[in-house]
């Protein structure tokens, strides 16, 4: 699959917003805590919208206009360090009064962040790559769009 | 049997208008041939006609991966295989691929220029030939091979060289398919001849089967069909017919798509130089085979003719092809992006004119960034037996002690005159078709007034519609080359035929035409499993 910029925000909705949160849940339930790891796959949805428009420009400059799959992984690798910076920012500087990013407990340790931030996007990249494609048929030739038809 | 007065006769007063010329074909017995003659046929005088009238739903005529691959739809999309009828010259889907890619140097362990998930054996595209050879890798506990592809699938085309499958895998995985879906029940022998629209809203086809010395012609009728005929023949260049006329030399001027087995074998016994015409992918695979031949004989040389010098790639906006030794690199036919990206939807939604432009930029001639091809070359170049020449070649004679004596007009400013001394030229510049090379298309776009679109092919509608051809409800599709310079660019491919054959099979669903119901999550998933199992759809 070829990503096109609703292809990415489509896709991302969908494999996030179902797989996403089905691990979620269960991440939820080893730590004790619903609010936290939903908070953080909201993040990642959300500013992935955001990745996904940076990432489509810069896929304009390639040849083929493709997205080869270890691009996935250094997007993640972006996108994480991002989060975890952002939430480790905010406890430190507490900008606009926030004691932290909303939803986003204190206590929040990095291996817990990883643990859940790798296996979340491991699945849903695997989903990706092969599995996804024999629920949506078109979905290959749309970009990764699997709303409206061909 | 009746006569063509009595046809008239029986039709309404509007119907049907009579050809201003004779179709091309000579079909027997002479009431049929007149019939013919009309734009519409009345069933009625259809069916008293001495030629066998049979019936069918769904009829592909072309019988190759085109047909395949929407047989392949229909049969999973939930037609009953006995409602399907493939009309073909062989009855293996990709016989005729087969040979073509034989001839130009690609037996069934060489790798296709094709991407892992282009399966013309599954509808999917999952899993593809890559995922399959780690798997067979790892059968046979070969780890290492299967890591490296591995690698190569994560990382392609920016860390490794893009997978491609070995074409003997495909031609199995066809195999497979074809058994599952019942293709041997649904393929017949025979050449088409003719479409006719008939005055109920179908089609009359009218083909003919040849049997020791006597040809037999049969006409079957289906409101839907399918035409996928490939390429419609294999054009020479006038060079290459011109010293084929005059010296009646079929030997030492050879098309690289045609049986050229002979040029090896006397280049291993005697050595001799080989002009290579092209810069295509048949092209260095060419060089490569001539390569391997060095081996056995180094008195082997290489004068590569190309048309004008490359100083850099093509851009297409801010994006710029890769180029190298005067050929442009990029992994398949067309980027990648005109498979399923965004430059599918930008050709899709641009102008004829347009789509000229852009098929121009993104297809043209390229081959595929293999570091062995590279490596030839620069050998070939440091040691002397490779040379690149640049121009037009005008003319090609037989000099003495058999040689081609060659004549070639430079380009630009210069416009100097060389001459190339050769045993051998090998033609890889393509296949150049033209629809009217065959009789079928040649007679519809006279009969029935088609267009063509501005690359002079079919024009078709974005679901692959020959709109021309529309009759009440009857449709005909299709798909392959014939098609190039429509809303799709790489028609001419695995996923190009799956995507053609996808998009008409989806109209005709919505159309709920016999068996045909839209693809939905669960049932698409069900016969995917199915493909898994291997069991009927």
């Amino acid at each position: 699959m070829t990503p096109t910029i609703l292809g990415r925000w489509q896709t991302r909705i969908l494999l996030l917003g179902t797989i996403g949160i089905f691990i979620t849940f269960w991440f939820a339930l080893i730590l004790r805590n619903f609010i936290t790891p939903f908070a953080l796959l909201i993040y990642v949805i959300l500013f992935g919208l955001g990745w996904d428009v940076i990432y489509n420009v810069l896929q304009s400059w390639r040849w083929d206009r493709d997205w080869p799959p270890i691009f996935f992984l250094f997007g993640a690798v972006v996108e994480a360090i991002f989060l975890w910076g952002l939430i480790k920012g905010i406890m430190a500087w507490h900008p606009f009064g926030m004691p932290t990013l909303p939803g986003v407990t204190p206590r929040l340790f990095l291996v817990q962040f990883v643990a859940h931030y790798s296996t979340v996007w491991l699945i849903t990249f695997i989903v990706m790559l092969g599995p996804l494609k024999t629920a949506f048929l078109q979905w290959r030739f749309k970009g990764g769009r699997w709303l409206g038809r061909l | 049997m009746i006569t063509l007065q009595a046809t008239e006769a029986k039709q309404p007063s509007n119907q049907p208008e009579t050809l201003p010329s004779l179709p091309l074909i000579t079909a027997r017995p002479p009431s049929l041939k007149m019939l013919l003659n009309q734009r519409q046929v009345s069933m009625q005088a259809l069916e008293k006609l001495e030629v066998p009238v049979e019936e069918t739903t769904y009829l592909a005529i072309g019988g190759g991966l085109g047909s395949f691959a929407w047989v392949n739809h229909l049969v999973i999309y939930g037609v009953d295989p006995a409602h399907i009828v493939s009309i073909g010259f062989e009855p293996k889907p990709y016989g005729r691929y087969k040979r073509l890619c034989e001839n130009s140097q690609i037996p069934k362990n060489e790798r296709l220029r094709s991407d892992s998930g282009a399966t013309p054996d599954n509808i999917w595209g999952w899993p593809g030939y890559a995922v399959r050879e780690i798997w067979d890798d790892l059968k046979h506990l070969k780890l290492g091979h299967a890591a490296y592809i591995c690698w190569q699938i994560f990382t392609e085309p920016v860390f490794a060289e893009p997978f491609t499958p070995k074409s003997g895998d495909v031609y199995a995985s066809i195999d497979r398919e074809a058994r599952r879906i019942g293709w041997k029940r649904i393929w017949r022998h025979g050449r088409v001849r003719t479409i006719r629209q008939t005055d109920d809203g179908r089609y009359a086809v009218v083909y003919s089967q040849s049997k020791a010395k006597r040809r037999a012609y049969r006409i079957i009728i289906a409101p839907y069909i399918h035409v996928a005929i490939g390429y419609p023949g294999l054009r020479f260049l006038p060079d290459l017919q011109a010293y084929r006329e005059q010296t009646g030399d079929f030997k030492q001027v050879v098309n690289a798509y045609e049986n050229h087995n002979h040029v090896y074998e006397q280049l291993r016994q005697q050595g001799g130089t080989v002009l290579v015409r092209g810069r295509g992918i048949v092209a260095s695979r060419i060089i490569q085979r001539l390569y391997e031949e060095r081996h056995k004989n180094p008195q082997i040389a290489i004068l590569h003719l190309m048309r004008s010098p490359i100083p850099e790639g093509t851009q297409y906006r801010q994006a710029t092809r890769l180029t190298e030794q005067n050929l442009q690199f990029q992994p398949y036919n067309f980027p990648k992006a005109c498979f399923g990206g965004d430059l599918r939807d930008r050709l899709e939604k641009a102008s004829e004119e347009e789509r000229q432009k852009l098929i121009d930029i993104w297809g043209g001639t390229t081959t595929a960034n293999r570091s062995d091809w590279r490596m030839i070359i620069k050998t070939g170049l440091q040691e002397g037996w490779y040379q690149a020449h640049f121009g037009q070649l005008e003319r090609i004679v037989s000099g003495p002690e058999n040689k081609l004596l060659t004549r070639i007009k430079g380009r630009g400013l210069s416009q100097v005159e060389t001459h190339l001394q050769a045993d051998f030229v090998i033609d890889a510049t393509g296949l150049n078709p033209e629809l009217e090379d065959s009789p079928l298309l040649k007679d519809l776009l006279q009969s029935y007034g088609l267009e063509k679109n501005a690359l002079g092919r079919l024009r078709v509608a974005h679901d692959f519609e020959i709109t021309g051809l529309r009759n009440q409800t009857g449709r005909i599709y299709a798909s392959g080359t014939i098609t190039l310079g429509g809303p799709f660019g790489p028609v001419d491919s695995f996923v190009g035929l799956q995507y053609a054959a996808q998009r008409s099979v989806n109209s005709l669903a919505r159309l709920q035409t016999p068996g045909l119901r839209p693809m939905n999550i669960s049932r698409s998933v069900n016969q995917w499993l199915r493909w898994v199992e291997g069991v009927k759809p």
